[in-house]
């Protein structure tokens, strides 16, 4: 008898998709396109030539400045590889994604999946997205900062600010684009600083391309951080190729950035996060079936700086025991004073998300628990000072994240929302843990609103906010300042729900989500939420603005994009129409005040920020400068 | 991973999904489009291959019923059985799947086409493994009874 499953391959086998459109898409929707170099002073007569003058005259001053030339990856340390051989013995028995699926390694566990999009929803949020405080301005700083998780830890961005100037990457990522902010608030360039070549090639002749992920600014300091692969087709080659490259330039003078220091670490960029002039930078290394055991650098993450490449040691090297892939995360510290690296570790077992605060940084990662079918968070804890990374405390708690805002620590606690834990049979929860210093869990609860996904996080000292929804949205509020004993003050069930939460100036908290259907859960437009927290145990939602005719925000995403100032009275984030601008206050609720419009490929690299009275919205490959106060455009700049 | 990687791994599942679903081609290369463009701007972490592909599938059985639903509007979701009549013997089996109500599609064909095991369909559809055995088997006496043809479903 012939097996019904072969039968349905064979009439099934022509049954292919248009790949062709596919890769287009793909590239489409990647942040850096690759391009022809341009001849880069037509790019600069190209750049001056588009300038708008609007009102009074200004001039433009601009400057380029090669980035330093240095030989990639930098002289290789020599290695003795007896001294990683626990490391190799430990890389040996690791699954490798290249050979997973060819059954070398077998298909065994992950039975619990991520759900992939929401039932009835066309383009549903997938991650809620924590809030932080960080954008409340005192009365000395009348501008924004980047939209950081935790005040005064700095997330890499594509836009930044100080006050005085705006620091800009292009979509198409042309050149690091500095320009002097005038008394009237509009723009002039103070120089054009040309990006690290996207292609290039090694001595030995070996192809890579490289591509800007985000900048941090400190000072007189800009760090610009790359992501460079092998562009081959040897995997060995490119498992021990792929780096993550830091340019330290000093901006003293703003119209000539000078590169002070070039940085390098094995695997592809994560994130980073800058204290106080200390940038931490995380990156994930993966090795591939065809390391070769008697080369150390082709399954050991490296480190180069002063033009020398040496493979990190031993002893800052963690073996998790949860590790089933052989993937590392590679972390380390930098001081923008003088562009050193300070201290570098690396975590063998990787990580998929990432918490800071100013005096620690979480590993996240998520690992199938076993025949049980659950999953567990596996947390490593690194002390942070002064660019030192230190210690390696570890700890577990059962359930996936969302991402980085599931995560806080307070007052020496280590706080995290999980879902998909199992609690008997198939019930799946919702649960909080709270991990003392040593990451031991001291208090939680695990069984909270079964069945329902967590859409957005956001914790407020000693308070923890989340929304979990499945056909409407319970808006929890949790007490965690008895750690032993967290507990349940409110929940507030309201159609829709949030991706976004972040506290708004006092006893309030602002929500950007969806409206959607009680029956099906399906999203009906975009929805603005204000919520009354003076009282924690009774949390209401003090108003509400459906905006019907949008259906997607990249708000849960990608958090940067949100420009959220209680001072300010103002909520700004994007959608796919463009950025949305809208004021608020207690009295009128949310009030439109404009849409800037913008490309649906640009949603995710949207950003707004404000300087004095002016707000300013990058939307891909321009600056829009408007006015706050009426929303009159003043100008807009182009970016390459 | 990579997005050419995920293409090349995953887009033949998802159109075969979208597939069994719409039955037509032009419907599962627009959802296929929808899925991947999710993938794409959403950029979620996945900690292993599964986990990527749970999520694939899932997303591409959810666009389908979407634009199913969107299409019958007011009408009911495809629940019956289909009727067992004379024309219907010579019907080829990837036919028969398609007359499948569907919520028996997903199963069927993950099952059946992309040999995945009972726990792993639970995990990609967020079902429990008795579910999936029980549609397996629902979708078994529906085939048996479709099709001219004797098969061996195990």
């Amino acid at each position: 008898m012939i097996k019904f499953g072969d039968k349905l391959k064979e009439e099934l086998r022509r049954a292919e998709p248009d790949k062709e459109r596919l890769y287009s898409m793909a590239a489409e929707a990647k942040p850096g396109r690759s391009r022809m170099r341009k001849n880069l002073i037509a790019a600069l007569c190209a750049v001056a030539a588009v300038l708008i003058v609007v009102g009074a005259c200004f001039y433009t001053v601009m400057s380029t400045q090669r980035g330093v030339r240095f030989a990639y990856p930098g002289e290789q340390v020599s290695v003795n590889s007896k001294d990683y051989a626990a490391v190799a013995n430990k890389i040996a028995g690791l699954d490798k994604y290249d050979t997973y699926w060819t059954g070398k390694y077998g298909i065994n566990g992950g039975s619990l999946a991520e759900d992939g999009g929401n039932i009835g929803a066309d383009a549903a949020p997938m991650a809620p997205a924590p809030g932080s405080d960080s954008q409340v301005s005192d009365g000395e700083k009348d501008y924004s900062d980047t939209n950081n998780q935790v005040n005064g830890v700095n997330e890499g961005d594509i836009v930044k600010t100080d006050g005085s100037y705006i620091y800009c990457l292009s979509r198409d990522r042309d050149g690091i684009f500095i320009f002097r902010v005038l008394e009237d608030g509009k723009l002039e360039t103070a120089s054009v600083t040309a990006l690290e070549e996207e292609s290039f090639k090694d001595k030995n002749g070996n192809s890579y391309s490289r591509r800007v992920s985000a900048m941090q600014l400190w000072n007189d300091r800009l760090a610009v951080i790359y992501s460079v692969s092998g562009s081959g087709s040897k995997i060995l080659w490119q498992s021990s190729m792929t780096r993550t490259e830091i340019i330290v330039y000093d901006i003293t003078d703003r119209r000539a950035p000078t590169a002070v220091s070039r940085l390098s670490q094995s695997g592809t960029m994560l994130t980073s996060r800058m204290v106080n002039g200390y940038l931490y930078v995380v990156g994930e290394m993966t090795v591939y079936s065809d390391y070769d055991k008697d080369d150390v650098y082709t399954y050991v993450p490296s480190v180069e700086y002063n033009g020398k490449n040496q493979p990190i040691s031993t002893d800052e090297i963690v073996i998790c025991e949860y590790a089933r892939f052989a993937m590392y995360s590679v972390l380390t510290g930098i001081d923008l004073r003088n562009g050193q690296m300070v201290s570098s570790k690396a975590v063998l077992g990787g990580n998929s998300d990432v918490y800071a605060s100013a005096e620690s940084i979480y590993l996240a990662r998520e690992v199938y628990a076993g025949a049980g079918g659950g999953v567990n968070t596996e947390l490593m804890r690194f002390d942070l000072s002064d660019g030192v990374l230190s210690g390696a405390v570890q700890g577990s708690v059962p359930g996936r994240i969302l991402n980085q805002f599931s995560m806080d620590e307070y007052n020496g606690y280590f706080r995290i929302v999980t879902q998909d834990i199992i609690t008997g049979g198939n019930y799946r929860g919702n649960g909080i843990f709270i991990l003392d210093g040593g990451l031991q869990t001291v208090g939680s609860i695990v069984d909270i609103s079964p069945d329902e996904r967590i859409k957005s996080v956001r914790f407020d000292g000693e308070l923890c906010y989340f929304v979990t929804f499945r056909n409407t949205d319970p808006l929890f509020a949790v007490d965690t300042s008895v750690p032993e004993s967290p507990n349940v003050l409110s929940k507030l069930k309201i159609p829709g729900f949030s991706v976004y939460l972040q506290t708004y100036g006092q006893d309030r908290l602002l929500g950007i989500g969806y409206e959607a259907d009680e029956v099906s859960g399906g999203t009906t437009g975009l929805k603005l939420s204000m919520f009354d927290t003076s009282d924690k145990t009774n949390v209401k939602e003090l108003h509400r603005l459906v905006i019907s005719d949008t259906y997607y925000t990249s708000a849960g995403n990608e958090h940067k994009g949100v420009l959220a100032d209680a001072q300010k009275g103002m909520v700004c984030f994007p959608c796919e129409k463009g950025y949305l601008v809208y004021s608020y206050d207690d009295a009128d609720g949310f009030t439109k005040k404009g849409v800037i419009a913008a490309d649906w490929g640009f949603v995710g690299y949207m950003r707004g920020l404000y300087i004095g009275d002016t707000l300013y919205v990058l939307c891909g490959r321009s600056i829009g400068v408007y006015s706050l106060e009426n929303m009159q455009r003043l100008q807009s700049v182009e970016l390459g | 991973m990579e997005a050419e990687k995920a293409i090349e791994l995953y887009s033949g599942t998802v159109y075969r999904l979208a597939y069994m679903y719409t039955s037509n081609f032009a419907d599962a290369q627009d959802i296929t489009q929808d899925v991947f463009l999710a993938l794409f701007c959403k950029q979620p972490r996945f900690s292993c291959p599964e986990q990527e592909r749970a999520w694939l599938i899932r997303c591409a059985k959810n666009k389908s019923l979407n634009l199913l639903r969107s299409r019958r509007s007011h009408q009911p979701v495809n629940d019956e059985i289909p009727q067992t009549g004379g024309d219907m013997h010579d019907c080829s089996v990837r036919e028969g799947v398609l007359r499948l109500p569907d919520k028996l599609k997903s199963v069927t064909y993950l099952f059946y086409f992309e040999d995945m095991s009972v726990k792993e369909i639970a995990g990609a559809l967020g079902i429990s493994q008795s579910a999936v055995k029980t549609r397996l088997c629902r979708a078994r006496e529906i085939l048996r009874s479709l099709l001219k043809e004797e098969y061996d479903y195990d």
